[in-house]
């Protein structure tokens, strides 16, 4: 009886166990987590951000020294014709480059998802440039854009051309084959983008297409690709982005040259504030209107793209 | 309790702001009055070199041996930093007030601090030095109100170095040499024409030299204002455009970059070269085929007294921490014997006059490094060399070159794109004096 008696009373101790004790979170222990992380970015992005947001309104050089001038940076750059041909260059290389990009990079995305022969080489074919430097890339374009380089060898070779096309050195022209430079370097990271994208796409609405009679063609263009446009205007932003941002390829194929046709806003930028020119100020009053440029498009694209949605 | 929990973010914005202006770089961190470079010679320096390592260090750490042992008590701490960093190294030393006690730069990168006041002005500190010198070695350190921002070390002038199979295919071998540009315009021309390939390579770095030697000034007396449009220069633009059209120069010489001009060369699609005699080396070994061509003759500026120089300095920033010791160490290793062993063992040439003399630059027939040397040596010598003004730097020549680009191509007039130029560069140089 006894034993019966005291044998609920056990199990019931045994079912509440004594509650653990309360763990204390000291407040730091967080911090020590994403510290180093913070300090890292504290360090080399917000310190030089907001650097430069002081350095636009000096006449700072880059060896140190100067005083502030107030807004005389930016009243100079407002007549500064070279900086005006650099932005309306600039455009025109995003204007070229953002439909190149987004169109190639779906189409390729679209064939690459497609079921073909021989489409697993050409995935890694396709992403190869992702794994070249940029600088790298721009010299090996160098040597195909020169007037004996191997595009000119080619094309005298079919016969299409009499005279080396001067691909790189006529001012009229050396902007846009920078341009296919740039398109042929941002596709691979682009098509990846949309193949994701269109790896996710709902395969009953293809089908059902496809039961209705619809062909290949339709199917994509009315099927497939509406079901991606989210993808194709954030890829429309960050090639706009990139674009208004390109450095590499006009500084290392052209100089920027000839003359300043192939001079882009990070060029000048450059070339003010940081090798050969040392004017910091004025160069950081650049990069400020730049940032401007950078988040009007931004925020424009966002809007068109919202729009879209609804 | 309100004035507790805001002091952590008053502190960390005050510490935000301390270090966003300390960041900014307004303060310079370098002294800019005069300073006393007198005192007792000891303590440790620090001494930066521009890649000169691993090629001389034998030489470098014996001489650092030997002032050590000339100066006890004192140390030098030597450090190499390669050439396309030490633009960007100087300005973040600069600005943040480290840098080295001893520096080694080119006129370019060193311009900036001798234009601010930053560096020690050897015109006051050792103006008894000067004549020891090459004198268009010392002046080309004249920047701004700085008389000398360095003690002149290791010079290059150059030579004139021809491809004798492209000279014999356009019927010129044994022509006498080209003694000056028009020369070497005319016979681009003829080469182009008899043998289909390209006199030379005109580079954007060399162009401002070779506008000084045909003639134009480059600034006026006071470096405040440009002076590119001149009739030499125009006529020597005209020229180039007529060779570009012709294909006396090489079609993609616009683009090109610096330094690609030796390549052209290597692979025979130029006649002509006019560069340093250590190009000989490089040419030796990435085309033997052409090296076996190779002649070397005097350079384009050697009748008008025109020919080009390109100067390191050592220069000591007046925020040393021991100014009498880097000064000393400056001295000591631009002396000279110091020079001329330094040169023996390099294709470069001392700035001493007295180094120049020894038979070491007099010899040299048969072999084309030591031709190459001799002829340099003389031009050195025999005051052939101009000192180009040093507010004609590297972003001048890149705002030149980037300016006459259209005019050479055919786009625009020789006299527009020059009187462009010059309105560009006065822009330059008059934000300069500001």
């Amino acid at each position: 009886m006894t034993a019966l008696a005291t044998e609920p009373r056990v199990r019931t101790q045994a079912r509440r166990p004594e509650p653990p004790p309360r763990r204390r979170h000291r407040w730091f222990v967080p911090l020590l987590f994403v510290g180093p992380a913070l300090v890292l970015q504290l360090t080399f992005l917000f310190l030089p951000l907001a650097n430069t947001f002081v350095l636009a309104f000096t006449n700072a050089s880059t060896i140190g020294g100067g005083t502030f001038t107030g807004l005389a940076n930016f009243t100079e750059l407002m007549s500064d014709t070279t900086f005006w041909h650099a932005v309306g260059r600039t455009f025109v290389y995003m204007l070229v480059a953002v439909p190149a990009l987004v169109i190639i990079s779906t189409c390729l995305a679209v064939l690459v998802n497609t079921r073909l022969r021989g489409t697993a080489l050409v995935r890694p074919l396709l992403f190869s440039p992702m794994v070249l430097p940029l600088a790298v890339i721009a010299v090996v374009f160098q040597y195909l854009l020169d007037s004996d380089g191997l595009v000119n060898q080619i094309l005298a070779g079919l016969q299409l051309v009499s005279e080396p096309v001067p691909f790189l050195s006529d001012p009229d022209l050396a902007l846009f084959s920078l341009t296919a430079v740039t398109v042929w370097k941002g596709c691979a990271l682009y098509t990846l983008i949309t193949l994701a994208a269109l790896q996710n796409v709902s395969a009953e609405l293809d089908e059902a297409a496809q039961l209705d009679g619809a062909g290949w063609l339709r199917r994509t263009v009315g099927v497939t690709l509406p079901q991606i446009r989210g993808t194709t205007v954030m890829i429309a932003i960050l090639a706009a982005i990139a674009t208004l941002r390109v450095f590499t390829e006009p500084y290392i194929i052209t100089g920027g040259g000839p003359g300043d046709s192939t001079q882009t806003i990070v060029v000048y930028l450059f070339q003010k504030g940081i090798s050969p020119g040392t004017d910091a100020g004025y160069a950081s009053a650049i990069s400020l209107v730049l940032f401007v440029f950078v988040l009007t498009v931004s925020s424009i694209s966002w809007l068109i793209s919202r729009k879209a949605r609804a | 309790m309100t004035a507790l929990q805001r002091s952590p973010w008053f502190t960390a914005v005050a510490v935000g702001a301390a270090l966003l202006l300390s960041s900014c770089g307004l303060g310079g961190g370098s002294t800019t009055g005069e300073v006393e470079v007198g005192g007792e010679v000891k303590g440790t320096i620090r001494f930066q070199t521009m890649q000169l390592s691993p090629t001389f260090d034998k030489y470098l750490s014996g001489v650092v041996d030997a002032f050590e042992a000339a100066h006890p008590g004192t140390t030098v701490e030597w450090t190499d930093i390669p050439a396309d960093a030490a633009a960007r190294k100087t300005s973040a030393d600069a600005i943040a007030g480290t840098l080295p006690d001893v520096l080694d730069l080119d006129i370019a990168t060193l311009a900036p601090l001798g234009r601010k006041g930053l560096v020690v002005d050897m015109a006051k500190s050792a103006s008894d030095l000067r004549g020891g010198y090459v004198a268009s070695a010392w002046d080309s350190f004249a920047l701004g109100d700085t008389g000398a921002a360095a003690l002149p070390w290791y010079l290059n002038t150059p030579v004139l170095i021809s491809n004798q199979a492209v000279l014999r295919k356009a019927g010129l071998l044994g022509s006498p040499e080209p003694t000056g540009y028009d020369d070497l315009l005319a016979r681009s021309a003829q080469i182009a024409k008899s043998a289909g390939v390209a006199g030379f390579q005109p580079t954007g770095s060399s162009f401002s030299s070779y506008l000084l030697t045909v003639g134009a000034p480059l600034v006026d007396a006071d470096s405040t204002k440009a002076v590119v449009n001149t009739p030499e220069a125009v006529a020597f633009v005209q020229k180039l455009a007529e060779l570009y059209k012709t294909g006396g120069i090489p079609r993609d010489s616009i683009t090109a970059k610096d330094r690609s001009e030796i390549e052209t060369f290597s692979e025979g699609k130029t006649a002509y070269l006019e560069s340093g005699g250590s190009r000989l080396k490089i040419i030796k070994e990435n085309s033997p085929a052409t090296f076996a061509e190779v002649a070397v003759g005097k350079p384009l500026g050697d009748a008008t007294k025109r020919t080009w120089l390109v100067a390191h300095g050592l220069a000591v920033p007046k925020s040393s921490g021991n100014l009498p010791t880097a000064l000393a160490f400056a001295k000591f290793l631009t002396s000279a014997e110091n020079q001329l062993a330094l040169a023996k063992q390099s294709s470069v040439f001392p700035s001493t006059t007295s180094s120049l003399q020894d038979p070491f630059f007099a010899i040299g027939d048969g072999d084309l490094t030591a031709t190459a040397r001799r002829i340099a040596a003389a031009s050195l010598r025999d005051g052939k060399t101009i000192v180009q003004p040093p507010a004609a730097d590297s972003e001048y020549a890149a705002a030149l070159w980037s300016a006459v680009q259209p005019a050479i191509l055919g786009k625009s007039s020789p006299a527009e794109a020059l009187a462009d130029a010059e309105a560009k560069l006065t822009k330059i140089l008059q934000e300069r004096q500001q």
